[in-house]
Parts: structure tokens; C-alpha cells; sequence
């Protein structure tokens, strides 16, 4: 039995670095610039959904603002390298900070709140941030937006198309999945497990509840900020429409759809909820209708439950092999 | 020798007296019960014992350190541990994650080596994990381990969160209702497991209304009523008192006179 | 001065639609706990329908009007009956259900703009723009009729609250709902007709709203919506009085600040006011804070 264990466990192994495999090589093939796009856009999203998956889905601390320091991360990363000619790889880690420290700002105050003070605060937060953004033209051209931003520079070689870019982002989110599935897997994820399902109790234990909550809401933060200065150096033009609050809703239903607490979940619903509403693209009257309804029917069969359908996966498994040995 | 000792604990909620000027001390080794009837103020006291309320007034000394004043995270550390009347057990996490959540505070991990995975980390998770297996065998829940601790009999979530709370390695336990809704056979096997408690030199406080159990197994008794101290003593002295009987009049009563006579 | 006072009076007159919206809001909290963001789609949906009825088919105002509250009203009673009910039966992490009312508000949203198309229209209103001067400011009859509208019916909703069978079942749902399903009160009607209100009253204010600013277009049910929320929370959620105080002070801040500062910042201003109100005061203006249950 528990050799069997093992053995599975190997092969899950085997099956992961495979699957990381066919990722790198995939920049490699000889697919239309659009699809690479496509996949740069979902692997960005992967990253933000995964660092609110920390917050929202661990720690079982709503927030409605994510989309906000993914805001701040880009037009940090954008403006260094427009108005002062920084190398992006400056303004990613800038931009990290940046967002980490307003991450602090608004950990600090609204963690002591909990439920609906907490989603709407967050919202807030992230409100003003864009309304700020969008009027604040002095230094962001407000609805003009920042153009001309540089991509990153690598042994002297940029990275210019698609699929050169997708290599970076893929690094960069095997490294946040990494980070975040080792954090989940120590004392501290299990802390933050362990507040979701009762604070009190939490407390009684000699968890520092509080402190928890904030180090995971900047650790979250930061990671959203990285993304944002990806997303800008990608794009070579930001405007404060990339940030407004539907955007919060779409990173927390991919954090709700891949299952709360679970990083691989997050990756697989960022893909899905991209790629989706670009397969739908030639009926683009009918694209955000259909969005909704799959919300909706995602949420009402419960497929946001992974280790049920394992479950039933596994029974199906067992029943067809019990018939093959009859 | 005193391992704790609370002198004139008092505290109110608004104009609500719950309790006043309520002292006891707890030898080191002993089970000592605080019992009274429902609305006493047992919980109260208990929840300034474990920080979750701050008195008005009144010392907790914990082998002599001052403990009032102390957050409610922060009592674990000095070695006092608790389990909650309702079960408060971590209802999405595994039996056995629930274990190590109690030796959390006894972990040296820091968020560094928790996002690099580092030699300290496995050293420190190998061995809860060893401890927290060790436990679980104590209880005869080491193959429920992967389970999801809602999916326990609710006998067994009770004996696992004591087990969590013994995690921590306390000087002292607190109890809180261990027996509530618990049938006769598990109340007797719970009492079994906390006199076996005891005789590994666990100090545990108990609060409790079944005293059936409170009498088996107590070595002293306090008696709250109405936020004061009514009554203290060893087990059949306390049975004798005419004003604990009063207070625990009608069938309460005649429940302690029935526990006495078995007793006898 | 004369200024300030009309300001004032605008202030008033957005603030009291901003109450009636954030009541519906904080009854649909009080009872489940849950962020409902449908109700800023049903403000538009009631908008829309009054439009429809009127511009459109014809009808005169007042059956127009209570046709269109009414089907808003059947419209969120639908929403909770087909999809949060299911969803509550189950045992799911508490998101599920905020996330369901998202993707539900994204259904009708697109519904709406598959027919009707996403331009701004002219809207129907009350009394020409004629309009009375008092204290050197100018109120608008249908600002007045706005005003008077909504305290009459936040009045009737209290007393319905307080003192109706309906009431007091709504009152101890949302105190203690497996209590009141075990006294045998069928708390599934209970929230039902709670979202029917909540989306008559939030129709009733889109309606209002889009009279006294004669247009319409699909994206007013999600700004509003953003802001009542600001609105109830910043007064103390799950408290009638709470949300009437907030959509007062969260409309007036706004016009305020559009007069005083500039326009471009009346949006931010609402949520400054209440970032900085619940920093100080996290239960909110009128709530009550809770002590921890352990």
C-alpha cells in the first residue's frame, strides 16, 4: 500500500516536469504571434490569480481590490522607465516594492476588519488608486496613458516578440508558484489555514493572527506589483482601463473557480477564464454573456471543487478496473 | 507548589457584574475543577485565564509571572493551553494538520525558511511531524490522519483537540466542557484520558457540568455562582455543602446527590 | 453661500436615492452575509424597464412605475430563488456565492445590451425642469418629489420592519437563521421576499435617479452600485439607519466636492470619506461592534 504511495507520488512528479517541459518548449514551436499573446496575457493572469490565492484563498481574507497593486506595479515599472530610462529588470523590483508598501498601507487598517468591511475597503482602495491614475495627469496622462515602454534587455539581446516574452513570464511564474507553494507548505501557510477555518481558535494556538494576515497581504501585494510591471513592459502602453474594479472580480472568481488554497487550481481557471472569452471572440455580442453564465453554472455544480471531481475521477478509475478484472 | 494562582479576578460587561473577586490556586500535577450552575460565570473566567477577556481587576500568576495584560496569542507560549466548549477544531485541515497547527508555537521556522525550504524547515517539520504522529498513536487516530477532522465522531474531535492542545507542551491545561455532548461511554472514556493526563504530570483546570466526571477525577473543587466563589474544597466535601446544593437546585441537585452516592 | 445651499440641496437629493439603494443592500447583508452584487444591475434594470414602458410602449407613468418596480422586484426574488438558494444548501466557501451574483449581474448586463444597444438615452421625467427658489437656491420639483418620495418610503419600510410579521422574520433571520428555521419560520420565503424588496427599492431609485439626470445608459447600475455599498458600509452595515446616514453623507460629499474642488474628483471623494471613516471607526458611523464570541 505504501509502496503504491510512492510510487504514485513518482509519477505525479514525473507528470509535473513533463507538463513544465512541454511549457518551455511550447515558445519554441512555430505558433502565430496571437496565440503566444494569448498565453503571455493568461500566464500574467496565473500570477495574480496565484498571489490572491495566498490572501483570498488561504487565508480566507476577501479582497475586491487585487487589480490595484497590479495598477501600481505597472505604472511604477512604466514611469521609471520613461521619465528616467531605468532598465525594466530595476523597475520590476521597484515595482515590487512599490506595491508591497501599498499593499502595508492598506494591510494595516483594514485587516483588523473582516467580511464585507474588508471587501469594500479593499474595493475602495482600489477605486481611488485608478481614479487617481486616470486624474493625476500631470504624472500618469490620466486617459492618455503611458506609451513607449521599453521591454526588458537580456545578454544584450531584447525580448521583443511574443514568445520570447512568454519565456520570461513563464520563469517568473514557476518562480512565484514555487515561492507560494513552499510558503503553503510551512508553518506559516498552515498558520494562515488555520485562521481561515476559525480565528479564535487560531489565537488560542499562539497564532499572531493579525501579523499573519498582513505579511500575507503584502507577500500577495508584491507579487501582483511584479505582474503589473511585466504586463506594462509587454504591452508598451498602459492606460488606467486595464485597472478598473471588474478586473478584481475576474482575478477572485479564477482564485474561487481553481479551489481556495489551491495554486495549480488558480493557473488552470487563469487560463480557462482567458482563454475562453478569446475563443468566443467571433461572437464578441454574445463573449461576456456566455462569461457570465459559465460563472454562474461553475459556481452552481460545485467544479470548483478539485479534490471531489479527483475523488469521483479515482472511483470511475477503480470501478473500470475491478469490471476489467471481473 | 502553586503553578497558577488568581487572586480577586473581577470582571464586568457594562453594568453586568460576570464575575467578582474570584480566586483560586492550582498545584502543580493536580486536576482542579471549577463547576457551578449554567450562566455561573465558569466560561468568563476561563476566557480571562487564557487572555480572551482582560479583567477589571485581579492577578493570574503562571509560576510566578504577572499574566494579566498578556494577548491571548501570546498565553500559549508561557505554557497554558485550552479547547473551547463548542469544538473549535480547524474544519477544512486534516487530522493530522490540526495536531501540528498546536506545535506551532514551539517551531522555529521563520518565513524565510518557509519560502526557500531550507534545512531548518525540514529539520523543524520532520520533527512535528514525528511529535504530531506520536500523538495522534496516543489517541488511536494515526490512521485517520489524512481524514478531514469534521469526518471524526464527535467523541474523537473532543479527545483531538485536547490532543492539539497538549501539542503545545503546557504547564498547564484548560479544559472547557470536555463531556458536553458527549454520551455516557464516551464521557467515561474521556474521563479515563485525562486521569491518565494527570498521572503523566499534565496540571489540568477543568470546567465542567457533567459532575459525574468533575467528581471521579477531580483532586479539588471550586464552586462559582452568580460570579463568586460559593465554595471550594476536595470532592466530597464540596458534595456536602448545603449552599452548593442550593444553588444547584432541583435536579441539578439531586444529580450531585445521585453522583455522590455512586461515589460512595 | 447661496452656492453652498445648492449644493447642498443636490447633495441631499442624490444622497436620499443613495439611501434607498444601500437600504436594499444592507437588508440583503443583515440577512445572508453576502455582498449582493445584483443590486446595482436591478437599480439599472428598473431604470431601464420604466424607460421601456414609457418611451417606448407608451404606458402612462404611474403603471409604468410599479410595473416596473414590481418586475424588478420578481427579477430578484428570481435570482435568489434559482441561484444563491441552491447555492446556500450546499456547504461552500462563503465567495461562491458573491462570485454567483457577480457572473448573474454579467448575464443581465449583456442581456440588456444585446437588445437594447449600449447608447445613452434621453429618459422621461416629471414637471418640465420647473423648479421653486428657496433660500436663494433653486430646487427642482422633481428633486423635491425625490426627496419627499424616499423619506415617506423608508418610513413605511421601518414600520414594516419593525412592526409586521414579515418584519420581525427578517430581524431574527438575520440574527440567528438556523434559530429562526427551528421556531418554524420558513427562512427561505424570508430571504426571498428580502431580495424582492431589495430590488423594488433599488429599481425605485433608478428610476428617480435617471429623472432628475434624464438619461440612462447600461453603466449606471455598476458605479451606483460601487457606491450605495460605499454607502452602507460607511454608516454601519446590516443597520437601516446606518445606510439612510451614509447614502445622505456619501451624496453630499460628492456634490461638495464636485463644487468646491473639481468634478474629476467627486467619484474619488466617496471613497476617501469612507477609507478614513472606517480607519477610525470600523463598524461604521451607527454600527455596533461586535464582541467576539468565543
Amino acid at each position: 500500500m505504501k509502496n503504491k504511495n510512492v510510487l504514485t507520488k513518482k509519477y505525479h512528479t514525473i507528470f509535473l516536469w513533463c507538463i513544465l517541459a512541454a511549457l518551455f518548449i511550447f515558445p519554441a514551436l512555430d505558433f502565430s504571434q496571437y496565440v503566444y499573446r494569448i498565453c503571455v496575457i493568461s500566464v500574467l493572469y496565473a500570477i495574480l490569480a496565484m498571489s490572491l490565492n495566498l490572501i483570498s484563498g488561504v487565508a480566507g481574507q476577501i479582497s475586491l481590490g487585487h487589480i490595484a497593486y497590479y495598477g501600481i506595479g505597472a505604472y511604477t515599472s512604466a514611469l521609471l522607465c520613461v521619465n528616467f530610462g531605468v532598465s525594466v529588470w530595476v523597475g520590476i523590483l521597484v515595482a515590487f516594492l512599490v506595491s508591497m508598501i501599498f499593499g502595508l498601507l492598506i494591510a494595516l487598517p483594514t485587516l483588523k476588519l473582516s467580511g464585507g468591511y474588508l471587501a469594500i475597503l479593499t474595493m475602495s482602495f482600489a477605486e481611488i488608486i485608478r481614479l487617481i491614475l486616470l486624474n493625476w495627469t500631470s504624472v500618469t496622462r490620466g486617459p492618455m496613458g503611458i506609451l513607449n515602454i521599453p521591454k526588458p534587455q537580456l545578454f544584450g539581446y531584447r525580448i521583443r516578440s511574443s514568445s520570447a516574452y512568454l519565456w520570461l513570464v513563464l520563469v517568473i511564474a514557476v518562480l512565484v508558484y514555487v515561492v507560494l507553494h513552499n510558503l503553503i507548505h510551512s508553518r506559516f501557510g498552515r498558520n494562515l489555514k488555520a485562521i481561515r477555518d476559525d480565528e479564535i481558535s487560531s489565537e488560542a494556538m499562539g497564532i499572531h493572527v493579525y501579523r499573519h494576515k498582513v505579511i500575507a497581504f503584502v507577500i500577495s501585494t508584491g507579487i501582483a506589483g511584479v505582474a503589473g510591471a511585466l504586463y506594462a513592459s509587454y504591452m508598451e502602453f498602459i492606460d488606467p482601463t486595464s485597472f478598473i474594479s471588474d478586473e478584481s472580480t475576474v482575478i477572485l472568481s479564477m482564485v474561487v473557480l481553481g479551489g481556495m488554497g489551491n495554486m495549480k487550481g488558480s493557473i488552470l481557471a487563469a487560463f480557462l477564464l482567458t482563454v475562453l472569452p478569446e475563443a468566443l471572440r467571433s461572437f464578441s455580442n454574445y463573449r461576456m454573456l456566455v462569461y457570465g453564465v459559465v460563472l454562474v453554472v461553475m459556481m452552481m455544480l460545485k467544479i470548483t471543487d478539485w479534490s471531489a471531481l479527483k475523488r469521483a475521477f479515482k472511483a470511475a478509475v477503480t470501478l473500470k478496473k475491478e469490471r476489467g478484472d471481473e | 507548589m502553586e503553578l497558577l494562582e488568581v487572586t480577586d479576578l473581577s470582571i464586568s460587561f457594562g453594568g453586568l457584574k460576570a464575575v467578582q473577586n474570584v480566586s483560586f490556586h492550582v498545584p502543580k500535577g493536580r486536576i482542579v475543577s471549577v463547576i457551578g450552575p449554567n450562566g455561573a460565570g465558569k466560561t468568563t473566567i476561563f476566557n480571562m485565564l487564557t487572555g480572551f477577556y482582560t479583567p477589571d481587576a485581579g492577578s493570574i500568576r503562571l509560576d510566578g509571572v504577572e499574566m494579566t495584560g498578556k494577548k491571548a496569542h501570546e498565553f500559549i507560549q508561557y505554557g497554558i493551553a485550552r479547547t473551547f466548549q463548542n469544538i473549535r477544531l480547524y474544519g477544512q485541515l486534516t487530522v493530522l494538520e490540526n495536531v501540528l497547527i498546536g506545535y506551532q508555537c514551539r517551531m522555529k521556522q521563520s518565513l524565510w525558511d518557509g519560502i526557500f525550504h531550507t534545512k531548518q524547515l525540514r529539520k523543524t517539520e520532520a520533527e512535528a511531524l514525528t511529535k504530531a504522529r506520536k500523538a495522534l498513536d496516543e489517541i488511536h487516530l494515526l490512521s485517520y490522519e489524512k481524514e478531514q477532522c469534521t469526518n471524526l465522531p464527535y467523541g474523537k474531535q473532543k479527545v483531538l483537540e485536547i490532543a492539539r492542545a497538549l501539542m503545545s507542551e503546557p504547564k498547564l491545561l484548560f479544559l472547557d466542557e470536555p463531556a458536553a455532548g458527549l454520551n455516557p461511554q464516551e464521557t467515561q472514556e474521556l474521563s479515563g484520558y485525562i486521569s491518565k493526563l494527570a498521572g503523566k504530570g499534565f496540571t489540568i483546570v477543568l470546567i465542567e457540568h457533567d459532575l459525574r466526571l468533575v467528581m471521579g477525577i477531580s483532586d479539588y473543587v471550586y464552586v462559582i455562582d452568580h460570579g463568586i466563589k460559593i465554595a471550594e474544597g476536595i470532592p466530597s466535601q464540596v458534595q456536602q455543602n448545603p449552599e452548593v446544593i442550593a444553588a444547584y437546585i432541583g435536579k441539578g441537585g439531586e444529580r450531585l446527590h445521585a453522583a455522590g452516592n455512586q461515589q460512595a | 453661500m447661496e452656492f453652498f445651499m445648492q449644493q447642498l440641496i443636490n447633495g441631499i437629493a442624490l444622497g436620499s436615492l443613495y439611501a434607498l439603494t444601500a437600504i436594499g443592500y444592507s437588508l440583503v447583508y443583515a440577512v445572508l452575509e453576502l455582498i449582493n452584487f445584483t443590486h446595482g444591475t436591478m437599480y439599472m434594470v428598473g431604470a431601464y424597464l420604466f424607460y421601456i414602458f414609457v418611451s417606448l410602449c407608451g404606458f402612462p407613468f404611474v403603471p409604468a412605475f410599479l410595473l416596473s418596480i414590481f418586475l424588478t422586484g420578481c427579477l430578484g426574488y428570481m435570482v435568489e430563488r434559482y441561484t444563491l438558494r441552491p447555492l446556500r444548501k450546499k456547504n461552500l466557501p462563503k465567495f461562491t456565492a458573491l462570485i454567483c451574483t457577480i457572473g448573474v449581474s454579467i448575464v443581465i448586463q449583456n442581456v440588456m445590451l444585446l437588445f437594447l444597444g449600449s447608447e445613452t438615452r434621453q429618459y422621461p421625467t416629471l414637471f418640465d425642469g420647473k423648479y421653486i427658489t428657496v433660500a436663494s437656491a433653486n430646487i427642482s420639483y422633481i428633486q423635491l418629489f425625490v426627496i419627499v418620495m424616499s423619506v415617506l418610503l423608508m418610513a413605511a419600510l421601518t414600520l414594516f420592519i419593525r412592526n409586521s410579521r414579515m418584519g420581525m422574520a427578517m430581524r431574527a433571520t438575520a440574527q440567528n437563521a438556523q434559530a429562526t428555521e427551528l421556531m418554524g419560520i420558513p427562512v427561505d420565503r424570508v430571504v426571498g421576499l428580502t431580495f424582492f424588496f431589495g430590488a423594488v427599492l433599488a429599481a425605485v431609485s433608478g428610476i428617480f435617479a435617471c429623472m432628475i439626470f434624464r438619461s440612462v445608459n447600461l453603466s449606471i447600475g455598476a458605479v451606483t452600485g460601487n457606491k450605495t455599498f460605499a454607502a452602507t458600509v460607511l454608516g454601519g452595515i446590516g443597520e437601516l439607519s446606518g445606510a439612510v446616514l451614509g447614502g445622505l453623507l456619501i451624496g453630499i460629499v460628492e456634490t461638495m466636492t464636485a463644487g468646491y474642488i473639481s468634478s474629476s474628483m467627486r467619484d474619488i471623494a466617496a471613497f476617501v470619506v469612507l477609507v478614513a471613516v472606517l480607519i477610525c471607526r470600523p463598524c461604521g458611523l451607527l454600527g455596533k461592534p461586535v464582541r467576539k464570541k468565543v
